[in-house]
């Protein structure tokens, strides 16, 4: 079971949830251009930090109960950095609330009267520290 | 601590013998030894069969940095038999080898030690003795008048001041072997270059003009032809020449009456009587000025010597003074770079070796030691300077530029990794800021910093209420700015940004704070101890010559700083701060002049294929090759020409408070004269390359070299957001030069 930990309050994460964006990641930052002459420049900066950690479900896997994700939209509402432990490793991360919704969820059967136990298809967008 | 090591001596621009030499002070010191490095080489036989004189300007000067430097004695070697030299001081910077010639032969002021060469000699070198064929039927008297033409159709006048015997030469010709004083040469005669007509103005009884002034060789040649004016005219050739020494001068004031010379239609058939009061006109060339006539000093037959006050200052630089003649004595205080003359005899001696050579050797003394130059010379007849050395592209003599030469190269990519910091200086707190600009326009004393980032930087700066000092660290190239305004807008909850400005550090010598106060001058000082005493804290680095400001001249409110730009002013030159300490650098704005740009090593060199992006505005100005600088109650008036013109196109008139010595006229119209003339202005985009051989950030004035073209760095900036990291300068470019 992977985690997201505040300090005091914890989130379960399923293992199935994937980092689909693991290696879309550019550990340099780059500008490039051309000279008068057409001389090729670049300038480059290796970057730290600031991965993006998307995890998301899919219609078949990774879906989460209601309780967990009213528990993880809670967590959400909360600012500093936190503990993701994701297949036994643990990240420093917070959500990242820039590129969309943090907690993304959709009822995978969307129910009138729903119950904590109905399922969703999750998508969590965290970022490195 | 002072040392003699410090020392340089510096030659005058113009190393040779005509009126005009001398000059300001070449940027590149003499160096020990080398040949011909200040006089020209001796011509044999012309030199050492007739004597020579020759007069050098020398500047005492020391290396940029170094303490001042009193001298206890100044001294000048004569190594060699047949050769004698003496040193004096005379003038101000901007006198010219005629007017030290003539006070070095205004001998009366002048009191040799032992061992020093006989002035009189010298004097007398100065008349010419020449055997001509009279024939038969001219005669020859003292108080003649001659003229003469030369083989290419100069003439001109002289009198005959003694005969000294008659003969018959080896054709069996009668001739006559008189001495001569050269009077009147014309344009194309090598005295006339040497020449000063002076016109008697206030007697009506005596419009003409007259020659007073020496020449420094008989300039005759065997062949050349004179013409005995009266009473008949009857011609006579030279056929042979001496230079004897002419003894027994007597003042014959006013000539006789009836004297042939009278008639002479040139001289409106009068000879000038000169007064004691009375004005005269001075004209040299083109050039003319007023002067009153003090003293007469002395006079032969018909040359008199007179000492004049310059009612208007023209190329002697004196205030206004009576030129004085003096030896540098103990204890004299030179303020670098100080003017003295080396005069160089050479004897009418036989050479008994194939091999001539000769030296002096020039010195300063004090108490920590003793720095010379000898100054050496062979029998090439080679011109002086000889062994001057290339100027260097920075070094002692050059003033320091804040970054280091080097080259941006030609290559087919540039790849950089750049670092940027931004640090609180008490602490080396981090600041978290997202770009950097910095600038440095083109005028400015100062840096400026615009940061900006995250919010942090509000409550760091906004509410501050002590000046704050912020390091900027570009790929390992620092700046120090005080932080001045501290700016923050929001929009919605998320959206702030925070921008803050400062200037260098060493603004604190400037308001808001450092309070303005009233500035004067009790008692004579130099301009630079003026700025330097003023400041607080702030390092003054002076890079330009000083001069002498009289009692109570200055008077000026504001801060030091703007006290050290108030005095930059006065000569044109530029005030800019260093970037990472307390200090402040007086420069010139034209260390150069644009004319010399091509033979310059540039700091930097620009490959065009390192530029980014480029702008090219043509800004042309009026093409100034001369300019009138004049000061004002105690004051002096100076004209500047560009050299190689002849200043017909004159700049408009430039009047400062502070103008109050030649040094600051020459400064000033240096930086008039440099900023004319058709240019460009060139901005480009460069990338930062630091490391061995890479000149990092430019710095205003440095000379770039950009393909095949040249320019100085008036402006540079710096945008830093990385990963990028670039460099925009802004550079002049004159024409016609490349």
């Amino acid at each position: 079971m992977s985690t997201l930990t505040n300090g005091s309050t914890t989130a379960n994460l399923s293992d199935d949830l994937q980092w689909v964006d693991e290696f879309a990641w550019n550990p340099v930052a780059q500008k490039t251009g051309r000279t008068i002459t057409g001389a090729f420049w670049v300038d480059a900066q290796p970057v730290t930090a600031g991965r993006a950690v998307t995890l998301q479900g899919d219609d078949n896997t990774g879906w989460a109960s209601r309780a967990d994700v009213v528990a993880l939209h809670a967590l959400a509402a909360t600012t500093g950095p936190l503990t993701l432990t994701l297949r036994g490793a643990a990240h420093s991360v917070v959500f990242d609330h820039e590129a969309g919704a943090a907690i993304e969820a959709r009822a995978v059967v969307g129910y009138a009267d729903v119950a904590a136990g109905d399922f969703y298809i999750l998508t969590v967008r965290l970022r490195t520290l | 601590m002072p040392s003699p090591a410090d020392t340089r001596f510096y030659p005058g621009e113009i190393l040779d013998d005509s009126p005009g030499g001398g000059g300001a002070p070449r940027s590149w010191p003499l160096v020990s030894g080398v040949m011909n490095n200040l006089f020209s080489g001796v011509s044999i036989p012309a030199d050492t069969e007739n004597g020579s004189l020759s007069i050098r300007k020398v500047y005492f000067g020391r290396v940029a940095g170094a303490s001042e430097f009193v001298t206890a004695s100044a001294y000048v070697d004569n190594a060699d038999v047949g050769t004698r030299a003496v040193m004096f001081q005379h003038g101000g910077t901007e006198t010219p080898r005629g007017a030290a010639a003539d006070a070095l032969v205004t001998a009366g002021q002048f009191i040799p030690k032992p061992g020093d060469p006989d002035m009189t000699t010298i004097l007398t070198n100065t008349l010419g003795r020449v055997i001509v064929v009279t024939g038969d039927t001219v005669t020859l008297a003292v108080g003649d008048l001659l003229r003469f033409f030369g083989p290419t159709g100069a003439h001109g006048v002289a009198c005959v001041t003694a005969i000294v015997g008659t003969g018959v030469n080896t054709a069996g010709v009668a001739t006559t072997t008189l001495d001569f004083t050269p009077l009147i040469g014309t344009s194309g005669v090598a005295l006339r270059t040497d020449t000063l007509c002076v016109r008697c103005e206030p007697a009506p009884e005596d419009p003409v003009y007259y020659q007073n002034r020496r020449i420094p060789q008989p300039a005759f040649a065997l062949g050349w032809k004179f013409v005995l004016d009266q009473p008949s005219a009857s011609e006579i050739r030279v056929v042979d020449v001496f230079g004897l020494p002419l003894p027994g001068y007597t003042q014959i004031d006013p000539p006789p009456v009836g004297s042939p010379r009278n008639a002479l239609p040139e001289w409106g058939g009068h000879v000038p009587v000169f007064r004691r009061g009375g004005r005269v006109l001075l004209r040299n060339g083109t050039n003319s000025e007023q002067a009153t006539v003090l003293d007469i000093r002395w006079s032969n037959t018909l040359g008199h010597r007179l000492v004049l006050s310059h009612n208007l200052q023209h190329s002697y630089g004196d205030g206004g003074t009576i030129h004085s003649l003096s030896r540098i004595s103990a204890g004299d205080d030179l303020v670098a770079p100080e003017a003295f003359w080396v005069a160089r005899s050479i004897n009418r001696t036989p050479i008994v070796t194939p091999q001539f050579h000769g030296s002096v050797t020039i010195g300063m003394t004090n108490l920590d030691g003793v720095a010379t130059c000898e100054l050496p010379w062979d029998n090439s007849g080679m011109p002086g300077g000889q062994g001057a050395a290339p100027p260097p592209p920075s070094g002692d003599t050059v003033y320091p530029l804040l970054s280091p030469d080097g080259t941006i190269p030609a290559q087919a990519s540039y790849y950089h990794t750049h670092t940027l910091a931004v640090t609180l200086e008490a602490t080396g707190a981090a600041l978290p800021v997202e770009s950097v600009s910095l600038s440095m326009e083109d005028g400015s004393v100062c840096w400026s910093l615009t940061a900006s980032g995250r919010p942090a930087l509000y409550d760091i700066f906004a509410e501050s209420t002590t000046p704050q000092l912020v390091r900027v660290e570009i790929d390992s190239i620092d700046w120090l700015f005080l932080v001045e305004s501290a700016s923050r807008t929001r929009s919605g909850p998320a959206d702030r940004s925070v921008t803050i400005t400062g200037r260098s550090a060493a603004m604190v010598s400037g308001e808001p704070y450092a309070l303005p106060s009233q500035w004067g001058n009790d008692g004579r000082v130099t301009a630079r101890a003026v700025c330097e005493n003023a400041q607080s804290g702030t390092a003054i680095e002076w890079h330009v010559l000083d001069w002498h400001i009289p009692d109570k001249v200055l008077t000026f409110a504001g801060s030091a700083l703007a006290l050290v730009q108030r005095v930059s002013e006065a000569i044109g030159a530029a005030v800019i701060c260093d970037r990472a300490s307390n200090t402040i650098f007086v420069v010139p704005r034209y260390p150069r002049m644009p004319a010399d740009w091509a033979a310059t090593t540039p700091n930097v060199v620009i490959a065009e294929e390192a530029i980014r992006s480029d702008s090219f505005v043509r800004a042309d100005k009026p093409n100034y090759t001369s300019v009138w600088v004049s000061g004002q109650q105690q004051g002096v008036l100076g004209q500047v020409y560009l050299a190689g013109t002849d200043g017909s196109a004159q700049a408009p008139l430039v009047t400062d408070l502070l103008i109050t010595d030649s040094v600051a006229v020459l400064q000033r119209g240096r930086s008039v004269l440099g900023g004319s003339g058709p240019q460009a202005r060139i901005t480009m985009t460069l990338p930062v390359m630091t490391g061995a051989g890479r000149p990092g950030v430019l710095s205003p004035g440095q000379l770039v070299q950009v393909g095949t073209w040249r320019g100085v760095v008036r402006s540079v900036a710096v945008n830093a957001t990385l990963p990028t990291v670039e460099q925009t300068i802004g550079v002049e470019r004159h024409f016609p030069y490349p």
